[in-house]
Parts: C-alpha cells; sequence; structure tokens
C-alpha cells in the first residue's frame, strides 16, 4: 500500500517535470515559427500538440501498467474504433466520443485521454492516416481527460445521464468540432483570402450533428456500459486505472 | 532491396531530412530540385498512384500562386494590376511559386512516407521511444480488428433472430445497433481478460522486459548511413553558405553561383533521389545476378 | 523424482457456500508423463489445471499442497513457473495478444528480458519446428482457428516448458485441424520429453494416447489409471463417464467377450474380425423402416434451386449452384469441411446474405418476399455458433424478456415455457456469462424459440460440448421436432448428425454432393464416417452407431 503511494508520487512528479519541460518548450516554438516567419503555424501547432500528448505517454511508460489494465483499455480503444464502423448502417450517428467520455469517467483522466488519443490514431492506421492524425488524437484525447476529470469531481456519472448527454454535446460542439476544424482552417489559411471565420461557421452545422451523436450515445450507453464494467470490477477485482 | 526494406530508422531519418530540407530552402533551384525529385520518388515508390496525388496537387498550386500574388504586392518589379488597381509584382509571383512548390514537394513526400511506413514500421519506431507504449499499439491493433470481426459476427446472429442493425424500421434499426453494442462490449471485455491471463501467464508481469523486432541494423544499413550523412552535410555546408536561400523582398537577391553551388546542387539531388537510385542499382545488380 | 505431486488438494469458491469445487485430491505426476484429465463439465478439470500455474490459480479457499519437481509450487518464482510451465487454453483467439505471428511468438521471450539474439534463434526453431515458416510474417487476423491454437502452442514452447497443460485445447477446432493439433502435442511428449497434462472431451483422438487417464467427478478424483482399466472400471462402476469413452471401448463393453479391449479403430476393426473368426455372419445389416414417401413429397419447408453467391463483387463464388430440400418436420444435417460454404448457406436461407442468381423458398414462396418482421416472427430462425453473441441483459431471465415485446401479456407464461424445453430452469437468475458453453448454448436456444420459429436453423450446435450436453441437446431437438419443427443443422460433428438427424447431406466446394438417410449416407462413406461405421465395415454393411455395431453383434452370436 505505502510503496504504491509512493510509486504513484513518482509518477506524479515525472509528470509535472514533463508538464515542466512542455511549458518551456510550447513557447519556444512559437518563437521559432514567428522568428522563422513564413506561415509556418500549421507545422508549430502541430509539435505544440505532440507535446501536450507527450506527458500522458511519458507517465504511461513510467507506471508499469497491468496486463488486466493494458487489456481493458485496449478493449475500451477497440470497441470505439469499431463503433465507427458499427453505426454505418445508421447515418450521421458517430458516437465513438461517447466511448472516449466513458471510458474517462470509468477509469480516471489519463485512462480516457489515452483512449481517446490512441483509439484515433489505431482508426487512423485502419482506415487512413492524414495531417488531421493528431489533431484527432488531441481533440479526441482531451474529451477523454474532461470526462476523466469530471467524473472525478463527481459531476459525470452514469446515474446522470443526462448530465453525461449535455457535457458530451458541449464537448464535441465547443472543443473537438472547433479543433478539428482549427486543423481545416491552418491547412487552409495558406490561402490568404480565405475567410476563417467562414470555415468555423461552415463546421457549425457538422459539430451539431456529431455532438448531438455523442450526447445520445451518453444517453442511451453509459448506464449499461457502466454496469458492465462494474461487473467486472467485482468479478475480476479490477481497479481504477 | 527497395528502399523500404531498409532499416525502419533509415527511412525516418531520410524523410525528416528531406522534408526539413524542402521546407526549409527557398532557393528556386533547390526548390525545383525538391519538388522534382519529390515526385521521382513518389513515381518510383507509388507507381500510377502518384498521378493522382500529382493531379490533386497541381490545380492548388497554381490557384495558390496565383492568389498570393494577387493578395501580396511586396517588390519591386511592377508585371501588371489586379482589378482593385494593386500591382501584381514578379518578386510575390516567384516567392508565391516557391512556397506552392515547397507545399506539393512536402505533400509528393508525405505520401512517399505514408507507403514506406506500415503499421510494423510505426509500432517498432514508438517501440524504441516507449516499449510499453509499443506493446500496447500491438495489442491494439490485434484487437481492433478483432473487436470488428466479432461485430460482425454479433450482426449475423443478431440478424438470424430478426434483429440486424440494417433491419427493420429506423428506430428500429437504431435500437439494434445500440443492442449490438452493448452485446460486443460485454463479449469482448469477457474475452479479452482471457488474453489478460494468456499475457500473465507468459511472464508479463516480470521485471526486465525486453522489446524485440524482426528489423536489424546490418552492414547494408550502415553504407546507407555513411552515404546519407555524408550527403547531408554537404547540403548544410551549402545552406551555412547562405546558397540555398534567396531574398524576394524588396526584389531577388541570391548569392552568385560558383562552381562550388553545382557540388551542392548535386548532393541535394542525389539525396533527394536515394530511394530511386537504391532501386535502379539493386535492380541492375539483380538482372545481373540472374543472367 | 515426480514432476508435479498434488497432496490432498481441497478448493471452494468464495460464492460457492462450502461447495467444494476441488476436494481431496492426490495426485502424482512423474517426468515425461502423457496424462489425461477428463470428466463431465463442472467436475473440477478446469480448476485442478490452474491450480498448477499460480498466476492462473482460481481465489477462494484452498487447502493441501502442490509440489513443482521438489519444491511448493507457492514457492516457485514467478520467472521460473512463467517459462517451465506451459498452459494452452480454450480458446485460441482470446490468448492472442499481438498483432503479427512472429511478435506473439516472442512474447513471452521479450518477458523473460532475452536479448534479441537469442530471441532471434527461438523463435526460428519454433517457426520451423511448427510448420509456422508460411505464415511467420502474416497479421494474426488472417489465421485459421487450428493455426491460431498452433501459433498458441508454439508460442508456449519457444519459452521451453517441462510441462504442459492443455485445458481443451481443440474444443473450438474443426475436427481435422483438431486431429493435426493433438498430434503435434503427442511429437512434442515423444520427441521432447515434454510431460503432458491435457483434458479433453472428445477422447478418440487422445485416449489411447495417454499414459495414465485421470477421470474426475465432482470435484474428486475416481479413477486414475491406464486407459484400458480406466474403461474397465467405468463400466463397472456404471459411472455416466463411460458414454464419453471412444467408440471401440464402448461396443466392446457392450458385447460379452473375453478379448482385449480395443482403444482405437484399427484395434478395434481387429477385434472385431476375432470375435467373428471362422463364423457366418447371417445378418449383416439392420433392417430399418423403408423412407417414407412422405417426407420427400409435399411442399418442402425450404427449397434452395441452383443458389449463386459471392460475398464480393471480384470475390470467388461461395455458393454455387445449392439444391436443397428440406422437408416438413425433419432434422436435416448438413455436413462438410472447414470453410466449404455451410454457414454461408444458413445465412442466404435467412437472406443475410443475397444471392444474385437461383432461388429460396421458404415454405413455397420467396424469401425475398417476406417482410423482415413477418420471416422471423413464427416462422424461421437461426441459432448462431457463438452463443454469447446474443445475450444482452444481467441475468437469463431479462435476457429472455426483453425477446417479447414489452406489452405482451403472458410474459412470464412464455419464459417459463421455453425454459423448460431447454432445461434452464435453474438458471434463469443467473448471468448469462457464468454458464458454461452448455448451458448458455441451451440459454442462447431459449432466446431463438421465443419467436417461436417454425424452421430452426443451427450453426454448429455442438461446437464444444462435451457428450452429456450433447445428449441433452439432441433431446430437446428430437421434443421441438415433435412439435413440428423442421431443423436444419449444419455441423462438423458426425457422431451426432449420424445419430440424430433424419436426412444428411454433404456440402463440398459450395454445393451439396449428395443426400440421404444417416445410415445409406455414412455406410457409403469410407472417410468421411462415424468411428463405428469404420470400425465395423469390413463386417456388418449399414451399422453406424455404437448401438447398432452392438446389435448386429449381439444379432450374430
Amino acid at each position: 500500500m505505502q510503496n504504491e503511494q509512493i510509486k504513484s508520487k513518482g509518477s506524479r512528479r515525472g509528470f509535472l517535470a514533463v508538464i515542466a519541460v512542455m511549458v518551456i518548450l510550447i513557447p519556444a516554438t512559437i518563437g521559432i515559427s514567428w522568428y522563422l516567419g513564413d506561415r509556418k503555424y500549421y507545422i508549430a501547432s502541430v509539435l505544440i500538440m505532440i507535446y501536450s500528448m507527450i506527458p500522458f505517454f511519458v507517465s504511461f511508460e513510467r507506471r508499469k501498467p497491468q496486463a488486466r489494465e493494458l487489456v481493458t483499455l485496449a478493449v475500451m480503444c477497440a470497441i470505439a474504433v469499431a463503433s465507427r464502423a458499427i453505426f454505418i448502417a445508421v447515418p450521421h450517428f458517430k458516437p465513438m466520443g461517447a466511448i472516449v467520455m466513458i471510458t474517462g469517467m470509468a477509469f480516471g483522466p489519463q485512462a480516457g485521454f489515452m483512449t481517446g488519443s490512441l483509439s484515433m490514431l489505431v482508426s487512423d492506421i485502419i482506415f487512413g492516416q492524414g495531417p488531421w492524425t493528431p489533431w484527432q488524437m488531441f481533440s479526441f484525447g482531451m474529451i477523454g481527460f474532461i470526462a476523466g476529470i469530471l467524473g472525478r469531481a463527481g459531476v459525470l456519472t452514469e446515474k446522470h445521464p443526462l448530465r453525461g448527454a449535455i457535457v458530451g454535446f458541449l464537448l464535441i460542439f465547443l472543443l473537438a468540432g472547433p479543433l478539428l476544424d482549427t486543423s481545416t482552417v491552418f491547412t487552409m489559411m495558406q490561402f490568404p483570402g480565405l475567410d476563417v471565420l467562414a470555415i468555423y461557421l461552415a463546421g457549425i452545422p457538422v459539430n451539431a450533428i456529431h455532438g448531438s451523436a455523442v450526447a445520445l450515445g451518453m444517453l442511451l450507453l453509459s448506464r449499461p456500459m457502466m454496469e458492465k464494467l462494474d461487473r467486472l470490477k467485482t468479478k475480476y477485482g479490477m481497479m481504477q486505472i | 532491396m527497395r528502399f523500404d526494406s531498409y532499416h525502419p530508422l533509415i527511412n525516418l531519418i531520410y524523410f525528416a531530412a528531406a522534408i526539413s530540407c524542402s521546407i526549409a530552402f527557398n532557393h528556386p533551384l533547390f526548390v525545383l530540385l525538391s519538388f522534382v525529385c519529390a515526385l521521382i520518388c513518389a513515381f518510383s515508390l507509388r507507381g500510377s498512384r502518384a498521378l493522382l496525388v500529382l493531379l490533386a496537387l497541381l490545380p492548388l498550386m497554381a490557384l495558390y500562386t496565383w492568389w498570393y500574388s494577387f493578395y501580396n504586392h511586396f517588390g519591386v518589379t511592377a508585371l501588371g494590376e489586379n482589378f482593385a488597381g494593386n500591382s501584381i509584382t514578379a518578386e510575390a509571383l516567384f516567392y508565391g511559386a516557391s512556397l506552392s512548390l515547397r507545399a506539393g514537394a512536402v505533400a509528393l513526400f508525405i505520401s512517399c512516407l505514408l507507403a514506406v511506413f506500415t503499421a510494423d514500421k510505426v509500432v517498432y519506431l514508438f517501440g524504441r521511444l516507449s516499449p510499453k507504449l509499443s506493446l500496447f499499439i500491438a495489442i491494439l491493433l490485434r484487437s481492433a480488428p478483432r473487436t470488428l470481426a466479432y461485430a460482425r459476427r454479433i450482426s449475423v446472429s443478431q440478424q438470424g433472430i430478426g434483429r440486424g442493425p440494417g433491419q427493420g424500421s429506423l428506430p428500429a434499426r437504431f435500437v439494434n445497433a445500440l443492442r449490438l453494442c452493448s452485446v460486443l462490449i460485454t463479449w469482448t471485455l469477457e474475452n479479452f481478460l482471457e488474453s489478460s491471463l494468456s499475457m500473465r501467464s507468459r511472464g508479463y508481469s516480470l521485471r526486465g522486459r525486453t522489446a524485440f523486432s524482426l528489423y536489424r541494423f546490418d552492414n547494408r544499413d550502415r553504407s546507407l548511413v555513411v552515404v546519407i550523412f555524408a550527403l547531408l552535410i554537404t547540403i548544410l555546408a551549402g545552406a551555412a553558405l547562405d546558397q540555398t536561400h534567396i531574398y524576394y523582398d524588396p526584389r531577388i537577391i541570391m548569392m552568385p553561383v560558383t562552381a562550388l553551388s553545382f557540388v551542392f546542387y548535386a548532393a541535394y539531388g542525389l539525396f533527394l533521389l536515394l530511394p530511386v537510385i537504391i532501386r535502379i542499382i539493386c535492380a541492375r545488380r539483380f538482372a545481373a545476378a540472374a543472367a | 523424482m515426480a514432476h508435479f505431486e498434488i497432496k490432498d488438494l481441497s478448493f471452494s469458491y468464495p460464492a460457492a457456500h462450502g461447495r467444494k469445487a476441488l476436494s481431496h485430491v492426490d495426485l502424482s505426476i512423474e517426468k515425461g508423463e502423457y496424462i489425461t484429465v477428463c470428466g463431465k463439465s463442472g467436475s473440477g478439470k478446469t480448476t485442478l489445471l490452474r491450480h498448477l500455474k499460480s498466476v492462473l490459480a482460481p481465489h477462494g479457499e484452498m487447502t493441501g499442497e502442490i509440489i513443482f519437481a521438489g519444491q511448493p509450487l507457492a514457492e516457485v518464482s514467478l520467472r521460473e513457473q512463467s517459462s517451465k510451465i506451459g498452459y494452452v487454453m480454450q480458446n485460441p483467439d482470446n490468448q492472442i495478444v499481438t498483432d503479427k505471428v512472429w511478435h506473439e511468438l516472442a512474447f513471452g521471450l521479450e518477458s523473460l528480458g532475452m536479448e534479441q539474439k537469442t530471441i532471434r534463434l527461438r523463435v526460428a526453431e519454433m517457426a520451423s519446428y511448427f510448420g509456422i515458416q508460411g505464415w511467420f510474417h502474416k497479421n494474426v487476423a488472417e489465421l485459421s482457428g487450428g493455426q491460431k491454437q498452433l501459433l498458441n502452442l508454439a508460442s508456449i514452447m519457444a519459452m521451453q516448458p517441462t510441462v504442459l497443460i492443455l485445458d481443451e485445447p481443440t474444443s473450438q477446432l474443426d475436427p481435422i485441424a483438431a486431429a493435426d493439433f493433438l498430434n503435434t502435442v503427442r511429437k512434442i511428449n515423444l520427441e521432447l520429453g515434454t510431460t503432458v497434462i491435457i483434458t479433453e472431451h472428445r477422447l478418440e483422438d487422445i485416449f489411447h494416447a495417454a499414459d495414465r487417464v485421470v477421470v474426475m467427478d465432482g470435484g474428486r478424483i475416481i479413477a486414475c489409471d491406464e486407459p484400458r482399466r480406466v474403461g474397465d472400471f467405468l463400466k463397472k462402476d456404471g459411472n455416466e463417464m463411460f458414454a464419453a469413452m471412444p467408440s471401440p471401448v464402448q461396443i466392446y463393453y457392450g458385447v460379452e467377450n473375453e478379448l482385449q479391449c480395443p482403444l482405437t479403430v484399427r484395434e478395434g476393426r481387429n477385434w472385431l474380425s476375432e470375435l467373428f473368426a471362422g463364423r457366418q455372419i447371417s445378418s449383416p445389416a439392420i433392417k430399418r423402416e423403408q423412407v417414407r414417401e412422405e417426407d420427400l413429397i409435399g411442399t418442402p419447408a425450404i427449397l434452395m434451386k441452383e443458389v449463386w453467391f459471392r460475398y464480393e463483387k471480384d470475390a470467388p463464388d461461395v455458393l454455387k449452384g445449392v439444391d436443397l430440400s428440406v422437408p416438413q418436420g425433419t432434422i436435416f444435417a448438413m455436413v462438410g469441411g472447414n470453410g466449404t460454404g455451410k454457414s454461408t448457406m444458413l445465412k442466404s436461407i435467412c437472406h443475410i446474405c443475397r444471392p444474385y442468381r437461383g432461388q429460396i423458398l421458404i415454405d413455397g414462396k420467396r424469401v425475398e418476399k417476406y417482410r423482415a418482421d413477418e420471416l422471423f416472427r413464427r416462422n424461421l430462425a437461426m441459432l448462431p455458433q457463438d452463443p454469447q453473441s446474443l445475450f444482452v441483459k444481467k441475468t437469463v431471465r431479462e435476457d429472455l424478456a426483453e425477446m417479447l415485446p414489452a406489452d405482451c401479456a403472458d410474459k412470464e407464461e412464455r419464459i417459463a415455457r421455453v425454459a423448460q424445453i431447454c432445461q434452464i430452469d435453474e438458471l434463469l437468475d443467473s448471468h448469462p456469462y457464468d454458464l458454461s458453453g452448455g448451458e448458455q448454448q441451451r440459454a442462447a436456444l431459449a432466446k431463438v424459440l421465443l419467436t417461436e420459429p417454425r424452421i430452426l436453423l443451427l450453426d454448429e450446435p455442438t461446437k464444444g460440448l462435451d457428450n452429456f450436453f450433447k445428449l441433452t441437446f439432441a433431446q430437446i431437438l428430437k421434443n421441438l421436432q415433435k412439435e413440428g419443427v423442421t431443423i436444419l443443422m449444419v455441423s462438423h460433428d458426425v457422431e451426432f448428425c449420424a445419430k440424430y438427424a433424419d436426412l444428411v447431406g454433404m456440402f463440398f466446394d459450395g454445393g451439396v454432393i449428395t443426400t440421404n438417410r444417416p445410415d445409406k449416407f455414412f455406410s457409403q462413406n469410407s472417410f468421411y464416417t462415424t468411428a463405428a461405421n469404420r470400425m465395423s465395415r469390413h463386417i456388418f454393411d449399414n451399422a453406424i452407431t455404437n448401438e447398432d455395431v452392438i446389435e448386429l453383434c449381439r444379432m450374430n452370436r
């Protein structure tokens, strides 16, 4: 028990150290891209996103994940990936975000981030990568992360599916959707004439549909999924990740 | 022996260098070299599919050049006026063209990179950074298709009793799809717990885990590294001598072209064409050996 | 020195309320022995095997002692246990962790912290020994079930274990892959001297090879001896496990004689020859009632006319002109190898796969003319290969209720009725995933039966079931048949089809080759037939089940 506490403290310290490095790296990158001029915002922004994902991956590397945790996370990612394919028969319904959020709620912010970002990475490896990959990884990672924090704080539980639905909608509509639009903005911004605002405005209906799908997914999936995870926790004695 | 059969680290170094050089160098000859070589590489590595990329790229690049010169008015050599009465300058036009060629070269190199970097290599390179993460990704690459296969099996089972996600009215389909999702989660979770047992049974939790890979760094790889670094150093020397850079604002200024410059050009072209050259040499050798 | 020594081992699961899963087990296993453990489902086989490796040992209350190579198992380090004790589980898919064949082979060696060079050598060695070179670079997802299980075995053998424990390793495989796998295990035992402890319910392939057979019943070891004596013991004891013995053993004990008990088909043939040496066979065939004409005329329940199907436009055809007629009220069994398109045929009958040529008629009406709710309500239903893929809820009862419309008035009654038909009354409040394979199968059947089908399609219904569950399952099918249900099943299980089907068809290369009554069908075949038939065909004409052979033997004595 004591040992575990020390370990978790150690991993937290590592986490903080990496964040400190980030605090230096990010402005440095912005500065250099500024200095180089030439509108290298896109590359700078991708670099920043990659930096911001590093602490999660580093802390994953530092703590020795149990076989069971590793596999459970892998399953959640795999289900998130599969959900992309399952709902092909139902147009415009992309509940992947809901599964990422539920993982965050059940296993904490770090697990949420890992699930969100890695399920995007793997689904892109399977279905095709592109310049959007880091953006997707980052935005879905953030969704899982925030859902995890809200879950820890007791705001998001399976007892309030409506709350989950609202949060889900907002996260997609205000965070993930605009972030993904930003990736479009950056690729398109090389064309100075194009109105940045127009891209964001064009994104609104798409994001609203996506957000509603995730909200619906949260409404319908959060309780049964939490029940299933709880069953496994009691049957096999699984811990929080 | 194709370029993609070399060690993944070499592939990575090559593409990283090629892409950064294409971004950084704005000397017209270098820009042109980047673009042409990228195009040749793309054709050599991806065959006719490179043509599609090219066809998509060309109009975008032309559009961009026109746009850039239309909205930027630095430079002193006026070529004409646009409808708003602003002057179109040669400097802006050239600069726009160089930007779009560079962007095109980068896009082509990225398309080559995606062709060379299979999932295997991605996992391997991740593994060099973080063995656990790489193992996790390997597990994910196994579990994602497996989960999809489960989803297909469940879908068939449910269709067999008239409850498939493609059967019935739209609301019924939705409910059926959700049910499928729910079955999928329970089923995969139970199955994967057995996977975790199998991991532990084979000593996953032991200390001092190593990461095995099929890639070997052999003499062939070493000699290519020497070549790559020799060429890169030459190119960087050129960059240090300001041979790779020109100024467009207020007017086009570049370093005088000397005999030495041609060494840099040759080094750059040679470097970018490495995958193609390797391919040709190997094809020759193979033909010679077979004959 | 014994390799494993189990001394007075008792164990109970936490929720079992004192009921012991293992009680006072004593067993000593020598180095290099080949031990077969058999017993009904739930007799404690798996529980016993799992105790032989600490990381897999179930949680619960344990007393007694296990000694591994002279040292208490609890004191043997994790590292040593990982490499020295190899454990292969039931489901081939679940044990594979990584995405590549080569990586899976290396997984255990990576855990042991070996360096690149050593791993490279070991992996190469294993790939060569197990014949994996051809698919060494493949993705795991592309492998067949048999290849996957072989990969599991190889990746464990790479760690050079001294003992190999296998828990029903072939229950998910087709018979040919299963025989291959068991031969490989046998080869390992003979060539490397690795101790083998294996549980199986298909005893045909391993009973004769075992040095000793351990029989378990209710958590106890009731017999532990060489195979012949175990057969003798079970017969004298009147134990139910006798029904799981290989056909030659069962037939031997059905006929009074003083000869030695045969264990394999070859021995069985010699035994029969000896039994009837110099004697005239007066009645070489069993007289059966003639084919009832009305079976074959009248509207068939399912009629397929030259059905062609492929999964994708450019893919090869899977169904190549299937002609099939299933008479109403019969149990029709379709046998045939793996990947011949049997399951696809079932899917096309359900209209899940849509043929591009040919017709499928259900009760004389084309299947595409039915609306989805018409087709699957009081008409047609399919029991899938994986019963788990039907379970949604937390208890079997809720799961059954979920099948009925919410406003259904006689819900409880209907659930009680199907529960009774499927003999799952006592399981209604369990979680579907906590049931054993055979129980899950019946719960899934109950769920399917709630659509009140008149035509029932079964996809490999006996996969992974032991002989007792098969018996129960066959009874359920016979009862359904009495109520007028037509049953079409596809199966690898020749013995099961021979015993319970009215008609048997052979499926090969996308088409039905032949259809006949089981006795005619199997007595025509010389390879693809039951063990009883293979054993007796040189003397009797149409004996296909153990009972047939026994009866004919008695008639001719």
